[in-house]
Order: structure tokens, then sequence, then C-alpha cells
């Protein structure tokens, strides 16, 4: 601890050096808004036309400050998707700007997307995917339920899981190593219907970011990536009804002032019919399958200083048959923020937030009917300053405590049963940080990003901790009282980011991050299941630890039309877990740590990207060449292996075509290298029977390659008055290729004493329409 | 038991609305091909068996001709040794050797100069209570399908594992019946033997039902349950694996020192 006040008192004398060399300076501040909602716009670039080399770009709450010597000058404010605004100023001390700039899409779904002025060439930030709404709504989906999710998959390093998954891999790691916020909230299960949808309902979402790397020093927790999601604050101007009616679901968004200016809501809700077409059927009459969800936001403004807001997720997955199997399970999430403006250098965010993740399982199995129940749920402390001492520096720091607690499984009996009632100790602990950086621009073409992170995470009781061999049996059982602490671990992250400007038209960066994950998943199925088993690291569990470093080259082309982008990375991983050959992960262990075995992991590859950023038609072409392996003590004789996720190629292609007023047109065509899987090397019988397989290499083979293309069209409808309307079309999988999605092997049905494999693809050629309307 | 089992089965309706199966062509590299060991000593005559077969290719016709020529014996806590003759081929069995619960045993099996063994302790023996065939009474599957039930009373504070063999007129059924008494410690028990629902071979009315019971050892219910899981070919684990098996020297397979008790009835 000391050694990390020590390191975050030099971090901030260089500020404070940087700032004596300069001359007095006169302050701007302010929020940069949508004019005809209100919403604060995050991410847009505030320029000096007068001292080019000098900006700033809005924080997550639209907030900017810029200091400048004192003089005339012309502002321009921009963003994509807005039209820029200039405007004069005369500055001779500390002055409060709010400015409101003006959408350029005046229809529901019309994307018309301009070069970005703030792009990956001039950014500082590395490794950072965004993408903000008005992209989502035009990428063709399953379903046609636009899902942010999937759109992500589309980049480079971001890999899809598979049909029917909204899990992803970013760069090697897996998927619970992505933090994924929001509105800072962590959501534990992202995925609905066992993965076919993600909870992210893009009607109530702003704005998306996702690291894969050079992760800035406020984020922790997860190894790979960070995908911060903020959610829409709602239409301060006017009151707005939006909605949509798909094949599956339907959903509401509704939002407006509660007091024109000052403070707005926003409520969206969702939710799948699929079951009712079940219903409709003789067969299935009995089976459930749906999900709803719903998002709400109130936000206050107090005053010139002070912002109140208030967000929250609800939703809640059902599926079962009959009396016999039920699955239950959820998100909830809640937020409350407070921005205070200290003054004009000086701007804080306290952050309580609340977290929960639970499943229900309904089970009757003969005579036998009970109930298991697992959770995981957070309170959460966040405050973070940021401070603006000059217009080269940006501080920023703060501290997080996360308290966490985990139910890993009640046995509830209901009704008459002769099963027991028993509950898996609770597990709680306590996750802190500390953290503190600086964005330096050190002249007018470099810019250095470093700062650390104090991670301090434990284990507490009450309840038992125990000592396991390397074999996975118990020798010792230790009692811990309630609070008592039984293992903490100290991490400390640095963080390092540089960017330097070739020109006008090219950048190259190049960053370090180490990452420490402290909450493991554990899974034993290819699907993403709601059961899977979420655990703390105690005195058995290490933390997982990742060290990355990447390399970019960024350059714009052809005036600004193209970019293109590629990064190499190289990141280790420490601490990783797998399990046991034969463990049983979901049984009645209190020491879960005896079915897991510990191992490495690296990931190395290349990521390359050119987009069209402007024009009739646009879109991106992302490519990755990447490597991902394992190596765990106990699996595949100690030797390295591929991890599943691991494709050696990647391909995406997405483009966007505006036709006409009327019409939009797009597509995306995906292609990877098959996953790595475990094929079986030979067969035998036990006790008669055929046919068992014999294993001999972890993850030797391959999937077939995957691709696919997906069609999309919108159409837009007549205006009538306030109304707004449109017709999407998808076509999901035009060709029908018949990707895999398992591969069993099996006695063969037709032919005596051979046995086959039998692979199972789901999802050919899903058509889908769905009609949306506001007013 | 297994909730996984369910939500595969979901997961599979969600599937079987847009999913489509064909048979592909894998190409798998040659492995050696150990010996399958299957030893067992049961509390009833002729219960000392060991059967040895060996893997073969995907690719060859599923025949598992017996292994001959193994020099077999099992031994107990007290030195005694019971060597085991070669009744056909690779079929070895001592008619005579009675197994008593609580004794340790150890499987050793010499055969062409490797040696393989294994220990495994015969559990205290739980009788079963009755066995009974009834309506399943879960609409898994659109149809009246009969599942053999078997009642037991749970020894208290002990743990106890379990298996039963489901004999369908003289045809055994294939799916892997395990218990342990986690959620039934000291309980009356009421176990279902519940078999796919894709299976072609429902319990019909005048069915002939035998089923046996097994107090097994964890050892035991470690590879019954790992084989369940591991080495069926499903495609949906996610690291398919040989079982966990209590077999020494690089065989595949197990010995068990198990109970047993051997019920039969006429499905209503």
């Amino acid at each position: 601890m000391i050694r990390f006040i020590k390191l975050t008192l030099c971090l901030l004398l260089l500020v404070a050096g940087g700032s004596l060399a300069q001359q007095k300076q006169a302050t701007l501040v302010g929020t940069v808004k949508d004019a005809a909602t209100g919403e604060t716009l995050i991410g847009a670039t505030v320029r000096v036309k007068q001292l080019p080399a000098t900006g700033t770009v809005t924080n997550e709450y639209g907030f900017y400050s810029l200091s400048l010597p004192p003089g005339s000058y012309t502002l321009i404010y921009s963003l994509v998707g807005f039209s820029e605004k200039a405007f004069e100023i005369s500055l001779d001390k500390d002055e409060k700007l709010d400015i409101a700039l003006s959408d350029q899409a005046t229809t529901l779904n019309e994307v018309v997307v301009t070069a970005d002025k703030n792009d990956k060439v001039s950014s500082t930030q590395m490794g950072a995917e965004k993408l903000n709404i008005r992209e989502i709504s035009t990428v063709p989906v399953l379903f046609g339920e636009r899902d942010p999710l999937k759109v992500l998959q589309l980049l480079p390093g971001i890999k899809s899981s598979g049909d029917g998954g909204s899990g992803f891999y970013v760069r090697g790691g897996a998927t619970d190593q992505n933090l994924i916020l929001l509105d800072e909230a962590p959501v534990y299960n992202a995925s609905h219907l066992l993965g076919f949808f993600s909870t992210f309902n893009a009607d109530a979402i702003k704005d998306m970011t996702v690291y894969k790397g050079g992760m800035p020093a406020q984020y922790g927790g997860r190894l790979s990536s960070v995908l911060d999601i903020k959610m829409n604050e709602g239409d301060n101007q006017d009151y707005e009804v939006s909605g949509g009616i798909g094949l599956i679901s339907a959903k509401l968004n509704v939002e407006g002032p509660i007091q024109k200016d000052k403070s707005s809501f926003l409520f969206s809700a969702r939710r799948t019919y699929a079951d009712a077409f079940l219903k409709a059927s003789s067969e299935y009459r009995d089976y459930r399958l749906y999900f709803y969800d719903l998002n709400a936001k109130l936000n206050f403004s107090l005053g010139e200083r002070d912002r109140l807001y208030v967000s929250g997720y609800f939703g809640k997955d059902d599926m079962g048959m009959g009396e016999t199997f039920g699955l239950q399970w959820g998100n909830a999430t809640a937020t409350v923020r407070w921005n205070h403006i200290f003054n004009s250098k000086l701007f804080s965010n306290t952050s309580l937030i609340f977290s929960n993740y639970d499943y229900n399982v309904a089970i009757q199995n003969g005579g036998n009917q009970f109930d298991i129940f697992s959770q995981i749920r957070d309170y959460n402390l966040k405050e973070e300053f940021q401070w603006f001492p000059n217009n080269r520096n940006t501080v920023r720091f703060g501290v997080n405590a996360i308290h966490h607690t985990i139910t890993p499984g009640e046995v509830t009996p209901t009704g008459s049963s002769s099963i027991n009632a028993s509950e898996l100790q609770k597990r709680f602990s306590w996750e802190n940080a500390a953290f503190a950086s600086n964005s330096w621009q050190v002249s007018s073409k470099l810019n250095l990003t470093y700062g650390l992170r104090l991670t301090a995470f434990s284990a507490i009781g009450g309840g038992d901790y125990y000592t396991v061999t390397p074999a996975g049996m118990v020798t010792d059982t230790l009692h811990y009282n309630k609070g008592q602490i039984a293992k903490t671990y100290l991490n400390l992250e640095p963080r390092l980011s540089a960017s330097y400007q070739l020109g006008e038209l090219a950048s190259v960066k190049a960053s370090y991050a180490r990452n420490v994950q402290n909450l493991h998943l554990i899974s034993n199925s290819t699907a993403s299941n709601p059961t899977d088993k979420w655990i703390a690291s105690n005195n058995n569990i290490k933390p997982e630890i990742s060290d990355q470093v990447s390399l970019g080259y960024y350059r714009n082309l052809a005036e600004n039309r193209y970019e293109l982008s590629t990064e190499i990375y190289y990141k280790t991983m420490q601490n990783q877990i797998d399990y046991r050959n034969g463990a049983n992960i979901f049984s009645n262990f209190d020491a879960i740590e005896t079915q897991l075995l510990f191992g490495k992991g690296r990931a190395y590859g290349s990521e390359w990207q050119l987009k069209k950023k402007s024009g009739k038609l646009t879109g991106w072409i992302s490519y990755t060449l990447s490597k991902t392996e394992r190596k765990i003590d106990g699996i595949n004789d100690n030797l390295w292996y591929n991890a599943r996720q691991d494709r050696t190629h990647d391909v995406a292609l997405v483009g966007i075509y505006q036709l006409n007023n009327k019409w939009t047109l797009s597509a995306n065509w995906v292609y990877y290298t098959g996953n790595a899987i475990t094929f079986p090397a030979g067969k035998y019988q036990v006790d008669g029977q055929t046919a068992y397989y014999y294993y001999t290499e972890r993850n030797g083979y391959r999937m077939p390659d995957y691709h696919r293309l997906d069609l999309g069209a919108t159409m837009k409808l007549r205006d009538r008055k306030q109304l707004k309307q449109e017709l999407a079309f998808s076509l999901y999988n035009a060709y029908g290729r018949e990707n895999t999605y398992t591969i069993e092997f099996r006695d063969s049905e037709s032919v005596p004493r051979r046995t086959e494999a039998v692979q199972t693809a789901l999802f050919k050629f899903i058509p889908s329409i769905s009609y949306n309307f506001k007013f | 038991m297994s909730t996984r089992k369910y939500t595969a089965a979901l997961l599979l309706l969600t599937c079987f609305l847009f999913s489509c199966e064909k048979v592909i062509d894998v190409e798998l590299s040659p492995a050696d091909q150990p010996y399958v060991i299957e030893g067992q000593i049961t509390n009833q005559k002729k219960g000392a068996l060991v059967v040895i077969s060996q893997t073969t290719d995907f690719e060859n016709p599923g025949t598992y001709p017996g292994v001959s020529g193994a020099i077999v014996t099992i031994s107990d806590a007290q030195g005694n040794v019971y060597p085991l003759t070669e009744t056909q081929q690779g079929f070895y069995q001592d008619s005579l050797l009675l197994g008593k619960p609580g004794m340790t045993y150890r499987l050793h099996v010499t055969l062409n100069g490797s040696e393989y063994t294994a220990t495994s302790i015969m559990p205290e023996w739980v009788k079963m209570d009755s066995l009974f065939v009834k309506p399943d009474g879960s609409n898994l599957s659109n149809r009246e399908r009969y599942l053999a039930n078997v009642t037991y009373t749970d020894p208290a504070g002990k743990t106890n594992f379990y298996r039963f063999v489901q004999f369908r007129n003289g045809v055994k059924e294939k799916t892997i019946f395990i218990r342990n008494d986690e959620r039934t410690d000291g309980n009356q028990v009421t176990a279902p033997l519940r078999y796919p629902a894709d299976d072609d071979n429902d319990i019909l009315p005048g069915d002939k039902i035998k089923v046996e019971m097994q107090c097994i050892d964890q050892a035991g219910y470690q590879y019954w349950y790992s084989l369940d899981r591991g080495a069926l070919g499903d495609g949906s684990a996610a690291s398919p694996a040989n079982p966990v098996s209590n077999m020494q020297g690089g065989a595949l397979g197990y010995f068990s020192a198990h109970t047993s008790e051997t019920r039969e009835i006429t499905a209503p």
C-alpha cells in the first residue's frame, strides 16, 4: 500500500511539475448535449481552431474542461453523426459553456456516417473499439433483434463463441474474462435464452466501448477485456414513444422530461413470445421458453454543479417442461450516481452499485421435487475524480470497494420428497481497488497515459476454508468467523499506453497492461449455461493474472474516407483454471477447488481492419490471425494445447448501403477457423455395451470452418405527422451454410457395428421481419 | 438429477425448431490400443469376474473379442490370493469366491508382459426395499412411459453410492444409472430409473423387468460418472476425456467390489 501511495504521489508531482512551467490560464468547462433530446454526448471532441494541437474529449458524462491562455478562440465541437458546431469565445477568466449538437440523421433509422474526427488515428487510447447505436442498428442479426453484443463480434480480435451463444472471446480470453458493465454495474450473465440473445436492449443503450488491451486504470477485475455499456438518459426535451414488433419479440421504449432541460426518465421493456408458438403445438404445449427485460433510468440536474442518475436493469428468463423441470435466471442491476463539479478543474463521480445474478432450478423427478437456488450478489461503491490541471494533463484517481456474496447452491425440497434440504456455504469476499492515472500530452505528437491500479482481494468468513493437496484431497479444514479474513491477495497493475502522431494521417501506439481477476466462472459445457458457477479466489484458487503488450499502426486514407488500423498483441496468463477429468462441478462440494486444475495460458495475434467511414456505402473488413494455448498440469500430459477458442483465421465483412431515402441495405459475412476440439482416438466396450470412446489428446482436432452471410434491408415507411415507422427485414445465414454446432460420435443406426460422427447445425436460413415505430 | 441433461434437452428443443443433423467424415489419426479390463467381485456366487477386451480404431467394426492369455488374481486384505481361470475367451472367473462387505480387494492382471492392478473396498450392503414399475409422471415425452423404480433406505451419516442395472426382457439398458446420497442421506429413497425418451426400448405392459442394485465404492461411482459424462461421444461436453479409473498400469476399465441384489417383476 505504501508503495502505491508513493507512486501516486510521484505521478501527481509529475503533473504538477508540468503545470508549473505554464503561463496563467483560463479554464473553459461545460457539457456537450444532443440538441434534440438533451442526452449528454460521450467522446465529443472539442478543438481550438487557433491552436491545432490543443483539444479535449468529453468524458462519460459529457463533461469537458479545457485550459487555455487568455485570448479569443474559435472552438469547434464535433461528434460522429452530429453536425459540427463552431463557437467564438473571448476567454479571460474561467467560463462555462454548454453546447448542444444537432443530429444529422433526422429519421428513425437513417444512418449518415461521416468521417469521425475523433478517430483511431488521433485518439490516444489503443485496443479500444467504440460502437454507437447507429452503427448497430442496420447490421442484420438473428431474428431481427438488434443485439449490440453480436455486432461487437464483427470487430477484429473479438470472436463469437458460436451460433446460439452471446459469449465472446477477446484476444484469446475465455468468456468469463470480459468485464461487462452496464452503467458501471457488472453483469454476470449477459445472455438470454441460453445465449441466443444478449441482455442488452439496443433501444436503451447509448454507447458501448470495448477495451481489448491497454485498459485505463479505472477498470479492473477481468483479464481480457472491458465492455463498458452506457444506458440512454432519456429525452429531457420531449416525450417520445418508440417500439418494435418482430416475429418472436416485441419491445417498447418510453422517455421524456420530468422537468424540461433538467430531468428526464427512460423506460424500456422487451419480451419474447416464442412460447406462444409452443403453446399452439400439441407436442410442446407444456414447454416454457421466454424472457423479458426492463431498463429504467432517471436523471436530475441539481443545480449547476450536481447531477444525479438512477438507473436499473432487470431481466428474467424462464424455461421449463411442465412440472418436470424449470429453470429461471436473471440479472438485476441498480446504479445511483452523483456527478459533482468542484471547480473548473475537478470533476467527481460517486457511484453506488448493486448487482445480482441468480438462477433457480426446479426439478420433479419421480416422487422427488426440489429447487436448487444459486446467486452472486455485489454491493459496490466507487468514487472517482477527474482532475484537469492544465490542457496537457488529465488525471483520474479513485477507489472502489465491492462486497461479493456467492451462494453456490441451496437445495429446498418442495412437496413430498426424499431429498434433504441442504445448503452449500455462502462465500464472502471484498474486492477493493485504488487507482490513479494521467493522460499527458507530452508534445503535439506524443501522448502518454500511465496509471496504476492496486487491488486487494480478501476471501472472508464466516465459513470453512480447506487445505487441498495437488491431487485434490482435503487434508485440513479451517473455520473463519464472520468478517474474518481468510486470505488476501494484493496485486499491482501497471497500465501504460503511448501514441505518436506521424503527420496528419497516421499514428503509432503501444501499450502494456496487467489485469487481475478474482472471480472465475466454472463451466463444463460448450454452450453457455445459466447454471455455470461463479467462484471467488480463496486460499487455493489464486487470482488470474494477465500481462499484455500491444503495438498498433493507424492510418487514414483517401481524404479520411477510409481508416486502416492494425494491432499486434502478446498476452500471457497465469493461474488459469480448468476442471479435472471427470470433475463433478454440479455436485455438493463445498471445496470446489478439489475438482479444479491450474495452469497458464498464452495468446498472440495480429488484427487488421479497413473501414470505410463515409459515403453511401460504409462498413469494414476485419481480419485476425491469432493463436491461443494453455498448459495445465494434469491435462494433455502437461503439454501446451490449443484452447477451445483458438481460431487461426477470423474474417468479418460488414457493408451498409444507403440506396435512397427509403431503403438501406446491409450485409455481413463472417468466416473463421473451427474451434479446437477433442476427438476420440479409438473406441471400446464396457459392461457389454458399445460404444465408449478413448481419448489421447486434448483439443487436437478442429471443427469444420465456419462461414455465414446475413442480409438485411430497412424500408422507411411514410411519416404520418409525428409518427415515424419502418420495416426491417433480415435473412440470417442467407446461403444456408450448415455450420457445425456440435459433433457427436455414436453407433450407426443404419450400419451395424459401425461408428459414425454426426454433426448438428443450428439455423439454416432464418428470415425475419419487424416493424419499428417512433412518435 | 442431472440438470445438465434437462438443459440439454431444452436446448435441443430450441435447436429442433431450426437445426439439422448429418453424418460427416472425420479423419482420426490412429493411436495405441490399450486393453480394457473390467473386474468385479460381489457378495454373490459367481460374482468374481474379470473381462478383458481391447480398444479398436474408430473406423474398425465395433467387435471386441476377448483377450486370452492373462494371468488374473484377486486377493483380499487378509492375504488370501484367488487365481481366476479363463472360462471363455477373455472371461476370467472364480465361481466360488464370495466377497464380504467391508473387505478391501485387489485385482492383479499380467498380460503380455505388462501388469495392471486396482483395489476396491466392498461397501456395506444396503438392500432393496421394493421394485415396481409405474408411469413416469413427468411429460418429458408425449407418450405414457413406464419407469422401473427402486426403493431403499439409505443409512444415515454414511456416504453411500449406488449403481443400478436394468434388463428389459433380458436386454440390458444402456443408460448408466448411478446415485449418491448427497441429498438423500438417511432417507427412504425412491429411485426412478429414467432412460432417455428417444430410446426405442420403452417398458411396455407385460415386460419382464429385472433390476440389479449394486452398492459401489466412491471410485466406482467416479468411474461410472465420468464414463457417462466424458466417454459417450456427446458433442456438448467441453472436454471429453477418459473416465477416472482405479486401474493402474495403463489399461482402461475398472475394478469394483460391490454388493449385488437382483429382483425381477412383470410390468403391469
